[in-house]
């Protein structure tokens, strides 16, 4: 679903950003992406979303490259950034309604999806108020929401949990599951390693824009280990 | 074309903050819109007023024709310069960039949609130039099928032209900005440019002796008497159809543009709507090509630099406050080209007033019939631009949603404020200064005169940043998206720029006045101003600041 090869992005006049970076995300797969704060993930999870654009290596999602057919690409994915900043001079169904008509969702569509949604994650009442008014929680439901209106094939998240209740969190990693279970694959990064370990088949470690480890969850942390102590030697390894 | 009109939508449905409007359930910002909407409704019969009047002018002395030629002129022109005002910041945002580049749209129609919206604030100026105007000659003339007919593509048309130009001005700003690492510095000086250079173009315009007439002369005989209002209007209608005649002699497209608008020679506007439209789809086209791309370079880039800890310097409070303001102001190419403009007009007139001097710089704005004393006024003309914008007016609530870090400090009250207070007039200081000096080498007056020249324009700008905090205290908004909506579009800030006309009324009154009784109009002028800022001091310092923002 998402293959990623030796990609670079450096910030112009810095040394900041990732290289050499390659993955590969299959459908049914709960990718977990792990790092320090400025190690990187924000960076890649950008550049293979398209928003940034990156000075080497390959994107392909669903078999499509995003910097040749970035439309197409986009059709397939959703993302849902670390930091919900949306237009905050809409209502929350504005704005739902807003994105339902960039992918072209039809009337019946979207208004089954908006509502189970908005049912499940309890903010169906607020969709009248404006964006402005919603607290950081309601505006991550709502960008979730939004990303989830178009059944993405593919769905990028940025520390997706931040913010979020113990319900909706719940709920969050009940519809990751179900969205899997459907043949859609997920690639998101956290800093809740309890969530990774628990949740997810595969993880990729981060640090300083290089991946150090990649792959199965079960082959990452073996035997009595945690990812919390894999993560913690990772990070403090000098080399 | 789908995704152009989903676009659009979602740039139109908050329209000079409608949909806010529409669904805020905050009673006070309620209030604070309605006051706002009623103040622009105002504004906006009070236009229609001013050009419906005008034109009726023009029909009572006889040139009735001018108006085909001069109001859609004037409706392109103002068209052009709110698209040059806005087109930087309506084309070329950094805040949803990362949002619209991870959906499935191209940047073409985003580039469309925002060039139509600019073309909306367009339109709304050529209704309010073009609707009075021509509704007063089509009925005063006795127009034919073909100009009401063309009263509506007119309108349609008139902008376009105007906004497609302004929106290459946006472009080049924002391809000079996106290359520079100083973008706040760059943007600053490429807004004073705009606005110094847009006011010495209205200056040479108005200044212009083919088109300014000598009321002086006509309001008097040549004996020097009075002469009656029929014998005065029919002198200004006879110097106005005269100075018409020239302007169309040595300018004969003049003539020609008026033709395509009053009906004579319709096929003219269809040339106009062509070009327009070419100009409009090329300008679409330039833009839309890298429009997500320049909108990246534009967020201000921080070099990381791996920090050592060295010794550390300590500050007193009131320092460290007007530190933490300069940082935040400097931050803000908004903020500090919105605010910069005045105290940098001050030094340009002083300037000016240096390379003219005020009996000629009176002169080249127009003549007026009456005695004028410009040097009993050049204290209170120097304050106006000091006036027109200070930092405090949107100081509290370009806080935003830092506003908790202020409140949640260790802090006294008359702390927080003075710093603001302090940190822009310390803002202001260097071009007082340099104005001063200026008018000090150059301007020959008495010594009353070199002295108000000193005192007025200090005690407006201690009044100026007083009354600027005090609104920014009773019309806080701490919520906001983009920092246009308080550095620009606040009510603090619209009802600050009224402390222009404290200044403006005394600079008329002045400029009439005989001499002697100046210095005590002046004394008295400057003892009510101090008396108000001290009293609007008070009132500041005795705000509870923890219930703002609640």
């Amino acid at each position: 679903m998402l293959v990623i090869r030796d990609l670079e992005k450096i910030y112009k006049g810095t040394t900041k950003g990732v290289s050499d970076i390659s993955l590969h995300v299959e459908k049914g797969d709960i990718y977990a992406f792990i790092g320090h704060n400025g190690a990187g993930k924000t960076t890649l999870l950008k550049a293979i979303t398209g928003i940034h654009e990156f000075d080497k290596g390959t994107v392909l999602i669903d078999g499509l490259d995003i910097t040749k057919e970035p439309e197409e690409v986009k059709r397939r994915i959703a993302y849902v950034p670390d930091n919900p900043d949306i237009y905050e001079y809409m209502t929350g169904i504005q704005y739902l309604n807003f994105i339902a008509d960039v992918f072209g969702i039809s009337k019946a569509d979207r208004e089954a999806r908006i509502a189970e949604y908005a049912g499940r994650f309890e903010i169906t009442d607020s969709l009248g108020d404006l964006v402005s008014g919603y607290s950081h929680g309601m505006k991550q439901k709502l960008v979730l929401i939004s990303a989830l209106l178009h059944e993405p094939k593919l769905l990028i998240m940025d520390e997706p949990f931040v913010g979020l209740d113990p319900k909706a969190a719940f709920l969050l990693k009940e519809i990751m599951r179900s969205m899997t279970d459907a043949g859609c694959a997920i690639f998101f990064s956290t800093h809740v390693l309890d969530v990774a370990e628990k949740l997810c088949n595969k993880v990729a470690i981060i640090k300083e824009g290089h991946l150090v480890t990649s792959g199965l969850m079960s082959e990452v942390v073996k035997d009595q280990s945690s990812l919390e102590s894999i993560f913690m030697e990772t990070v403090d390894n000098k080399e | 074309m789908n995704s152009f009109l989903t676009i659009w939508k979602s740039e139109m449905v908050n329209y000079a903050g409608l949909n806010v409007y529409r669904h805020t359930k905050d009673p006070s910002d309620r209030k604070r819109r309605t006051a706002l909407l009623c103040v622009f409704v105002f504004l906006f019969v009070v236009a229609v007023g001013y050009i419906a009047g005008a034109s009726f002018a023009f029909e009572e002395f006889g040139i009735g024709r001018v108006i085909p030629m001069l109001y859609p002129a004037l409706a392109m022109m103002i068209a052009f310069m709110i698209g040059v005002l806005k087109a930087r910041g309506n084309l070329y945002r950094v805040r949803d960039r990362e949002l619209l580049s991870s959906l499935p749209i191209r940047s073409m129609p985003v580039a469309a949609a925002r060039l139509m919206k600019m073309y909306v604030d367009g339109l709304i100026a050529a209704v309010i130039v073009i609707v009075p105007s021509f509704l007063v000659y089509g009925i005063a003339e006795h127009a034919g099928a073909t100009f009401w007919l063309m009263i509506v593509p007119a309108i349609l048309i008139l902008p376009i032209l105007p906004v497609a130009l302004a929106a290459w001005v946006g472009i080049a700003f924002a391809a000079l900005i996106a290359r520079v690492r100083h973008k706040v510095l760059a943007e600053v000086l490429l807004a004073v440019i705009v606005v110094v250079g847009m006011m010495a173009l209205s200056f040479a315009v108005t200044g212009s002796s083919t088109v300014n007439m000598n009321l002086g002369a006509i309001t008097q005989d040549q004996g020097g008497d009075k002469l009656s209002q029929k014998e005065m209007n029919d002198r200004v209608a006879k110097q106005a159809a005269e100075t018409l005649e020239k302007l169309e002699a040595k300018t004969p497209f003049v003539k020609t543009w008026g033709s395509w608008f009053s009906g004579k020679k319709p096929a003219g506007l269809l040339i106009l709507a062509t070009v327009s439209l070419a100009a409009l789809l090329i300008t679409a086209f330039v833009i839309g090509r890298n429009l997500f791309a320049i909108s990246g370079r534009l967020a201000p880039v921080t070099m990381h630099r791996d920090y050592k800890m060295t010794a550390l310097q300590s500050h007193s409070v009131l320092e460290a406050l007007v530190r933490k303001e300069a940082g935040r102001y400097f931050s803000s190419g908004l903020y500090v080209s919105n605010t910069i403009i005045g105290p940098v007009l001050a030094v340009v007139l002083a300037v000016v007033m240096a390379v003219f001097g005020p009996e000629e710089l009176i002169r080249k704005i127009g003549n007026l019939p009456v005695a004028m004393h410009p040097t009993a006024a050049l204290p209170f003309l120097l304050s106006v631009p000091f006036c027109m914008m200070t930092v405090t007016s949107s100081s509290i609530s370009a806080e935003g949603k830092n506003w908790w870090i202020t409140k949640s400090l260790p802090i006294a009250t008359g702390d927080i404020l003075n710093a603001k207070l302090l940190f822009n007039l310390l803002l202001f200081a260097p071009f007082y200064l340099v104005a001063e000096l200026v008018l000090l080498f150059t301007v020959r007056v008495g010594v009353m005169q070199r002295l108000w020249l000193l005192v007025v324009p200090l005690v407006y700008i201690v009044f100026a940043v007083v009354l600027g905090l005090f609104l920014n205290l009773r019309f806080p908004k701490f919520k906001w998206e983009n920092e246009a909506e308080v550095v620009k579009q606040s009510a603090a800030v619209a009802l600050g720029i009224l402390s222009v006309f404290t200044a403006l009324i005394p600079t008329a009154g002045l400029l009439m006045l005989p001499d002697g009784p100046a210095d005590l109009v002046t004394a008295v002028v400057v003892a009510v101003v101090a008396a108000a800022t001290v009293l609007l001091y008070h009132r500041i310092m005795n705000t509870d600041l923890l219930r703002l923002g609640d």
